[in-house]
């Protein structure tokens, strides 16, 4: 453990980058980037708008921004963070106010039978390229009228010709209706 | 009020402002504008203008300092750069090429 620990009064700001191997306690306010050997506490009337990479963070205050622990992120009831959490261990109390991405690394789940094609399983928590395979011609070459509805779940708001849509599969990427398709499956998939 | 301190292995890149009185410990790299007194410490390196109401210097400062009150570059202390403040001080044994300036508002 580290030996000592840092301080950032609440009356204090800092703008910059932030490195170093020991313990840090934020009560002011940390605009940049923190990357610590230690423990990072950010007390209630602390707010962070950084990238924090840490051992361990406790958050009981506010962090815009996103967080990589090599071993725990702790959300007090008080904390309200907005950005990724990314640690082999996530803790969220009641109380506390989070909007973002967790991932807890690799996940060993028992693995069901592959049955649905069209939904490849999810690796990442990238939504971006999953996503991407979504639209329906790629994946079944089948009559249009049957694959649409399966392919895209989420109606797609501007309707297109179906001779439109088997046409572009030829060549690239269609254009707009399959954007919009694909930020709302994405949204879907999140849940 | 409590201090902010600034531990003997953390480094800062850029600019630390408030009105919290400052231990620096460790690096800082940039700018320290503090309405409180700064005390640099034995193991610190500063590289940094310092804006604060008085500077206790004791480790190695690369700078210009403005102070409302007092500086002080103690037995321990190096400093390079100028200093503008009313009161200064520099004891035997310290470290200083720079700039006087005791001149303030008259």
């Amino acid at each position: 453990m580290s030996e000592s620990t840092s301080l950032i009064a609440a009356g204090t700001t800092v703008k910059g980058h932030i490195s170093g191997r020991e313990d840090l306690v934020l009560q002011g306010s940390l605009q940049g980037s923190l990357r610590l050997e230690g423990t990072v506490t950010i007390d209630s009337s602390g707010r962070a708008d950084a990238t924090i990479e840490v051992t361990r963070a406790i958050i009981h205050g506010i962090v815009v921004g996103s967080i990589v622990a090599a071993d725990i992120i702790e959300l007090s009831e008080t904390a309200r963070v907005r950005g990724d959490l990314t640690a082999p261990r996530v803790v969220v109390q009641d109380g506390a106010t989070f909007s973002g991405l967790i991932d807890m690394g690799e996940i060993a789940v028992v693995k069901a039978p592959p049955s649905s094609r069209e939904r490849p399983a999810v690796p990442a928590s990238r939504p971006a390229p999953v996503a991407a395979p979504a639209p329906a011609p790629r994946f079944a070459p089948s009559p249009p009228p049957a694959s649409r509805p399966i392919a895209a779940p989420v109606p797609v708001p501007v309707p297109v010709p179906v001779s439109e849509m088997a046409a572009a599969d030829d060549d690239d990427e269609p254009e707009l209706p399959d954007g919009a398709a694909k930020k709302q499956i994405a949204i879907k998939k999140k849940k | 009020m409590a201090n902010t301190v600034i531990g003997s292995t953390l480094t800062i890149d850029g600019e630390i402002t408030g009105s919290d009185a400052l231990v620096v410990q460790g690096t800082i790299k940039g700018r320290i504008a503090v309405t409180e007194n700064v005390f640099i410490e034995n193991s610190a390196r500063v590289e940094a203008d310092m804006d604060a109401e008085a500077v206790e210097i004791g480790g190695a400062v690369t700078g210009n300092i403005q102070a409302r009150g007092r500086v002080e570059i103690k037995a321990d202390g190096r400093m390079i750069g100028d200093v503008k403040a009313p009161r200064i001080l520099i004891a035997d044994g310290a470290l200083f090429k720079g700039n006087i300036d005791m001149d303030v508002g008259r």
